[in-house]
Formats: structure tokens, C-alpha cells, sequence
């Protein structure tokens, strides 16, 4: 398989499931400000901050912040996180991997980006509409189904999974990181709303009702990063990632770079003690496991992307 | 005849099926009385079949429109053009004698030079053509060939003789659609395939492959041959996809391949990397080696030339073939089979004007208004004037560039195409056709049966290529006796 096909399925991977979590974050924050009062110390700049697109987003000009914040996170050409941007780049890439993938995963693709470019795109737009933003994740993930429901376990949906779990991984530790931030402020405003948050938090990972099943007791933040961090059953949780991102890494050859990447973190994991939130600490945490996927992004690209230093290798040759 | 075919009435072109007193060719009897039979219902849907056929198919092409790359469907029309085999037989020998002393000059131009000392093609003229590479001076690819995948395009005209009308050597393209067309074909008309003996077209992928093989630098191993593409924004790219996987070849981009210090080249797989022996390019010379031509290329891989000139690669076409794609190079074709050959040619050229020649240059000053001038280097129909068609202004502006650059020009008699009935608005009429055959050439010789057969889809219009709006044919040989 070639380098840069295995390069575009798990990118496609992880632009469907930064679409999908974009989606899900923007309908979960507008529904959340609603709840708060107007002086929290909670708004659409926590959210920018979340996708990592602050500084783009401060060059624009963004009045009202309520309308532009999620126009800017949904449909923005000049954001390449943006819902629209992504979905654009998993079809461009598709398109490319029509022998590789199954045919109505491509039409699928095909159809959000269509709808997404209908109902995101052009200057005239105004305000990103709930119904909109869950009917594509909807779509996003009929398209997983389909890869699921449709594809050889071969190496090209290793490689689709690889890219999902990633950014999974990655967009739940964003989440808690910025619920984080609101964390022991000596603000007692946001405390008094502590619940509507994490459960806001959970919501945005599409984990509240299993959270519901498997705690079964009031929602605090200690339980809520806990949950979302580590627990081995739900699909978003930073841990089960990581155990599929092994387990896939697994199936390929020349494994061991990213599954040693993913080993650490794992142990990293293992070696935390959560009983107790602190602000600055989860923040460190946090954003010691962001270096880690920078680390098994690495890994991942340098073993099976771009694994050749020209100069100074020899040939490989298989044959 | 039904109303459907009322437009065939008293028709002013040779037409592929229908003689000149009316009733069909004794090669087209069955279609034609199977057509007639249609009532316009029954034609009218199985052109929709065939439409929604090509839809399902997802058999496109790529055009640039409105700022954006659109795929669109592909136009099949289902009315079929037939060809003797008898007659086929012979034009099928033409197109072989011709690609042979085409491939012998192309290797003399960059080793001796005969026909050039001789006189039998001025120097200027390869010295001056835009395809000629001086850096391919003295390689040696295998078999000696260089065009190992040629598409010529053969229009009939008013005479019933069939004229070449060009060689295109570079990278040629419309086989995939050719293959398509009968699939879908076969789907429309299954009973006229079972009652008459119609030659298959399918070996094609199979028949490149093999060429493809025969290039390879290692024979006896398991050759790794690629399709190299410019990428998925090219006009032909749903043709290199299909064919790379009809091979079962990787479909690869510049960037795929890599060489190395040993001159070999390799490409990037998730298993490391692996040597390929054979890249069948659908990308132009220039594009192919930023080390060696367009520094700024970037789809290209460098250090590609270098490993096809020391012998450790076969790219077909060869860098260079371009040479003898030049229409002034066309002209001499004739006389380059004589000279290569010592044989006569089976297939005419279309008398041309070589507008470089003063004498030419003055006829063709004075009739613009009859001809057809084309630049002698380009492709899909561009940069093209069809005199009688041409406003004034045109053909003021092409008289301008013709004299501005006679080397660049020349001029041919607009032909009176053969015409073919074709479905338009429901009913039946004239449409003018060329036909592109695919010649293989490697260790062995292979010819498409029939080819691509494409049609102007407006009235009166002598323009087929897609990218202009043109149409296309399912081409049939039938066994005539």
C-alpha cells in the first residue's frame, strides 16, 4: 500500500471526526451560555480556544461574538479546522480513494459535504442552526457506519481508525482542559453552575448517559475527567482510544515506533492520581497528553507516511 | 423508414451506415433494422439506460468550469458505428506500419540522425520542435521504442477513404472510454452482440500491461509497474485510476516515486520502499523531472530522466517521443515509412500545408477561409481555426499568429466528415465522427479493435473533442464475410 494512500485514509480519519466533534461542541456550547449568566466568566472564546484557532479567529472582525464565534468554528474557508474545511479536505481526499474504499462511503462523503456546503457555505450566511449541525453528525456518522459496516479489515481501515481515535483522543482532553479552566477561579458565579458545566462537558463527548449508567452518582468534576480520561469502556475516553489506536497499529506492519508511542502514554495514565482536581495540575496533565499525540502523530507519520531519510538510507527493497 | 428517421433524407456526407440510395450498409443491416424498429419510446429509453448506466458506473471526465473542477458524466450516444472487419484489417496495418518507421525515426532523431542528413526532414524542424529533448540524445530504451502507446485519429471523408489526421505520442488518452462505451453498450443492444460476431475490446488492459512488462529493466521478476498520474485535477484522471486498476498497478504521483543514489527508483509504501520497474506516465515530459527540465514542477519526481537514460526504468511513452507528435512532423510521415520502411503507405495523410514553406505560406494566406489551421503542438482541439466556421475576426487573429510563427502552424482542406445517426432531442440525425484507434508497441504490436469514436454532438460542428463539448461511440467491427 502506498505511503500516501495510508497518508489520506487517516486523514479523512480525523477530518470526519474533527467535523463530527466541531459539530457536537458548537450545538453543546450554545445550549450551555444559554443556561449561564451573562457576567460567567464562560464564552465562544473558550470554545475558539478549544479548537486551537484563537489567533485566526482574533484577526477577524467578530460582532456579534454569539453569530461570528460559531460561524468562524462551522463554516469559515479561512479556518482549516472549520466543519466546512474539514469535510471539503475529507472529500477532496476520498475522491482520490475511490478503489480503496467502498463506494457508498464516498457518495456519503460526497453528500455531507454537499449539504454542508449548501447550508455552511457562501458569504450570506448568518447564524449555524442547531438542526443543521446535528444533521451532520448525523452524516458523519453514517459514514463510520458504513466504514465499519463495509470495509475488509485490511490495512486502509486501520488506517481510517487510526486517524478517528487520534483526534478523538485529542478533542476530549481539549473538552476537559477548557472545563478546566473554570475549575477553582475563586469565581463563585461558575460554581454555582458547576453542574451544568460538567454535564455540559459530558454532553459535548456524547457521554452523558453512559456516564449516567456506569457512575451512578452526582456528576463532579473529579468523576467527570475521570470518566472521560479513563474509563476503559466508552468509545470517547482518552483510554479506550489509545487502546484501539494500539490495537490497529498492531495490524500494520513495522509497528513497534507508534505503539511505543501509545505505550507511554498509556502508562502515563496508569501512573495518575485523580482524586483530587487542581487547576494548574490537570492543566499540566493535560497538556502533557497533547504533546503525546503530537508524539504518536509523529510516530504514526515518520513510520508509515514519510519514513525515509533519502540521503542516508539505503533501499529497502522488498523484491 | 419511421418518423424518427426523417433527417436521413437526401444526406450531404458519406454516412457509416446508411448508403448513399438510403438503405443501410450491408455491414450495418442488422443494427439499422433493429434501430428502425424502435419505436421513438423505445429508443428514447435506452438512451436513459444508457445514461443512467454511465451514472452508476460513475464514468466521468473532469472539466474546469466556474472556477471549480466538475466531474461529468460521461456522453455515450448508443447508436453504434460499424466497421468491416475486412476494412479494419487493413487499416489496422497502416496503423502498425505507420507507428513502426514513427518509432524508427524517433530513435534516429536522437542516435544518428539519417532521415536528417538525408534530407528527408529539414533540421530546423526537430531543432525548432517544442518536444524535441536534447538531454535524451543516445538512450537506449528497450526494443528501441519509444512511442509505446500511440492514439491516431482517423476521420473518413467525403470520398469513403480513410485519412490520418494526427499521431498523438505524448500521452494520449480516451482508451478507458473505449472500454466504457462497450460495457455500457452491450447493456443497450445484448441481442444484436448474440446474432452477429462483433470483435471484443476488452484485451486492451491485459495488452498494456503486457507492453508495460516488456519494458521492464529486469525481466524474469515480478515487474512493479505504476501509473503515474498529474493527479486528481487533470482531465484525464478517472482514465488513469481506471486503468491502474484494471492492470492492477499502483496508481502513483510524483511524489509516490522516489530515486535514489543508485539511479533506481522506488516507491513509498507502508511496508518501505520498493523498486518499480516500468512507470506508464500520463503526465508531459517537462512535468516528469524538476531536476531535469521544469525546476518549478511539482508533479513531477525528481531524478526520474536520470534513471530512465541509465537504463534502470522503462517509461512509456519514452521522454522525447513528443518529437514526431508535431503536426509539421506529420507531414513527413508519408515519406518517413518510405524512407524507414522501403514500403508504401497503407493509410493516407490529409494533404497538409507546412505554413514554414513560403510557397505554402502564401496559399494558405489566401484561403483562409477554406481551411483548417492548426498549431503544430497542441492538443484537444485548442488554438484551432476550421475556416468556413470562422468569423472574420478569427481568422484575422489567426492570420496574425500564422504570420508571426509560420514554424508553428499548419493548415489542412476542411474535411467533409463521415457522419453516423445519432440520438439528438429524441430523434435520429447526421452527426460528423472521427475515431481514435490505440497502438501498443513494445517487445509486440497490438491495435484497439476499432477505438474511440467520437462525435460532434451540434449540428454541422466538426469539433468531437470532450473537452469541447463533443460526444463519443461505441465502435464496431463486424465480421463480414
Amino acid at each position: 500500500m502506498l505511503s500516501s494512500i495510508a497518508g489520506r485514509l487517516y486523514w479523512v480519519g480525523r477530518n470526519l471526526e474533527r467535523a463530527e466533534n466541531t459539530a457536537r461542541l458548537i450545538n453543546v456550547f450554545s445550549d450551555l451560555l444559554l443556561d449561564l449568566p451573562k457576567d460567567a466568566p464562560v464564552s465562544w472564546h473558550n470554545l475558539i480556544r478549544i479548537s486551537g484557532s484563537q489567533t485566526g479567529f482574533s484577526q477577524q472582525r467578530q460582532t456579534p461574538l454569539a453569530t461570528a464565534a460559531p460561524r468562524y468554528l462551522a463554516a469559515s474557508a479561512d479556518n482549516g479546522n472549520s466543519i466546512l474545511s474539514t469535510i471539503r479536505i475529507a472529500r477532496e481526499n476520498m475522491r482520490t480513494l475511490r478503489d480503496v474504499v467502498p463506494r457508498e462511503s464516498f457518495e456519503s462523503v460526497n453528500d455531507l459535504f454537499l449539504y454542508a456546503n449548501k447550508k455552511l457555505g457562501g458569504a450570506s450566511l448568518r447564524r449555524v442552526t442547531y438542526p443543521v449541525l446535528t444533521e451532520i453528525i448525523r452524516h458523519c456518522q453514517q459514514i463510520g457506519g458504513l466504514f465499519s459496516g463495509t470495509m475488509s479489515r485490511g490495512p486502509e481501515y486501520e488506517f481510517l481508525l487510526l486517524g478517528r481515535h487520534l483526534e478523538r483522543a485529542d478533542m476530549t482532553t481539549r473538552i476537559l482542559d477548557v472545563a478546566g479552566e473554570l475549575l477553582d477561579q475563586g469565581d463563585e458565579t461558575v460554581n454555582d453552575y458547576d453542574t451544568i458545566l460538567w454535564v455540559s462537558v459530558l454532553q459535548s463527548a456524547s457521554a452523558y448517559q453512559m456516564y449516567r449508567r456506569s457512575v451512578r452518582s452526582r456528576v463532579t468534576p473529579v468523576r467527570v475527567v475521570h470518566f472521560l480520561l479513563s474509563d476503559p469502556d466508552f468509545p470517547r475516553s482518552v483510554r479506550h482510544c489509545l487502546a484501539q489506536l494500539q490495537y490497529s497499529s498492531r495490524r500494520l506492519p513495522r509497528f513497534p515506533a507508534p505503539v511505543d508511542a501509545v505505550r507511554r502514554l498509556l502508562g502515563r495514565m496508569d501512573a495518575m492520581t485523580l482524586r483530587k482536581l487542581v487547576r494548574s495540575e490537570l492543566h499540566a496533565a493535560l497538556d502533557d497528553f497533547q504533546r503525546e499525540f503530537i508524539g504518536i502523530h509523529q510516530a504514526i507519520e515518520n513510520t508509515w507516511f514519510e519514513p525515509y531519510d533519502v540521503k542516508v538510507n539505503p533501499a529497502l527493497d522488498q523484491s | 423508414m419511421n418518423t424518427l428517421w426523417s433527417a436521413y433524407e437526401g444526406h450531404q456526407h458519406y454516412d457509416e451506415l446508411i448508403g448513399d440510395d438510403g438503405t443501410p450498409r450491408r455491414v450495418a443491416v442488422p443494427l439499422v433494422n433493429h434501430l428502425q424498429a424502435l419505436s421513438e419510446r423505445g429508443l428514447t429509453s435506452r438512451q436513459a439506460a444508457a445514461d443512467r448506466a454511465i451514472m452508476e458506473m460513475g464514468i466521468t471526465f473532469t472539466v474546469y468550469a466556474d472556477g471549480e473542477n466538475i466531474d461529468r458524466a460521461w456522453p455515450l450516444d448508443i447508436i453504434p458505428r460499424v466497421i468491416p472487419l475486412t476494412e479494419w484489417t487493413r487499416i489496422e496495418a497502416g496503423l502498425k506500419q505507420r507507428l513502426r518507421a514513427l518509432n524508427l525515426f524517433i530513435d534516429d532523431v536522437y542516435h544518428q540522425q539519417r532521415a536528417l542528413k538525408e534530407g528527408i526532414v529539414p533540421e530546423h524542424v526537430i531543432k525548432s520542435s517544442r518536444d524535441y529533448l536534447p538531454q535524451a540524445m543516445g538512450a537506449n530504451p528497450r526494443h528501441g521504442v519509444w512511442a509505446n502507446v500511440c492514439g491516431t485519429d482517423l476521420v473518413r471523408d467525403g470520398d469513403g477513404r480513410v485519412y490520418v489526421l494526427e499521431d498523438n505520442l505524448r500521452v494520449p488518452s480516451g482508451v478507458s472510454y473505449m472500454l466504457e462505451n462497450r460495457s455500457v453498450t452491450k447493456r443497450v443492444f445484448p441481442e444484436l452482440f448474440r446474432d452477429q460476431r462483433i470483435r471484443p475490446v476488452d484485451a486492451y488492459p491485459s495488452q498494456l500491461f503486457d507492453m508495460l512488462v516488456s519494458l521492464s529493466p529486469r525481466p524474469g521478476d515480478d515487474p512493479e509497474i505504476v501509473v503515474l498520474t498529474p493527479g486528481i485535477y487533470n482531465s484525464a484522471y478517472f482514465e488513469h485510476a481506471f486503468l491502474a486498476q484494471r492492470m492492477g498497478a499502483e496508481l502513483v504521483a510524483g511524489s509516490d516515486l522516489i530515486v535514489l543514489d543508485d539511479d533506481c527508483v522506488y516507491m513509498r509504501t507502508i511496508e518501505g520502499l520498493r523498486r518499480v520497474d516500468t512507470v506508464y506516465r500520463r503526465i508531459n515530459d517537462t512535468f516528469m523531472d524538476p531536476e531535469t527540465f521544469d525546476k518549478f514542477s511539482m508533479l513531477g519526481t525528481p531524478g526520474l530522466f536520470r534513471a530512465w537514460y541509465r537504463g534502470n526504468v522503462g517509461i512509456a511513452n519514452a521522454p522525447g517521443s513528443g518529437v514526431a507528435d508535431d503536426k509539421v512532423i506529420y507531414s513527413y510521415v508519408p515519406d518517413l515509412i518510405r524512407f524507414y520502411l522501403a514500403e508504401e503507405p497503407i493509410l493516407p495523410n490529409v494533404p497538409t500545408w507546412r505554413c514554414s514553406e513560403p510557397e505554402a505560406a502564401r496559399y494558405v494566406d489566401a484561403h483562409l477561409s477554406e481551411l483548417v489551421v492548426k498549431p503544430a503542438n497542441e492538443s484537444g482541439g485548442y488554438g484551432m481555426l476550421v475556416g468556413p466556421h470562422a468569423s472574420r475576426q478569427e481568422i484575422e487573429a489567426m492570420r496574425g499568429q500564422v504570420r508571426a510563427n509560420p514554424r508553428n502552424y499548419i493548415a489542412q482542406p476542411t474535411l467533409s466528415l463521415s457522419t453516423v445517426p445519432t440520438v439528438c432531442d429524441g430523434v435520429i440525425e447526421p452527426r460528423h465522427v472521427d475515431l481514435r484507434p490505440f497502438i501498443l508497441q513494445g517487445a509486440r504490436m497490438a491495435v484497439t479493435a476499432g477505438g474511440l469514436t467520437r462525435v460532434a454532438r451540434r449540428k454541422g460542428s466538426l469539433v468531437v473533442n470532450s473537452s469541447q463539448g463533443g460526444g463519443s461511440k461505441d465502435t464496431w467491427i463486424v465480421e463480414d464475410q
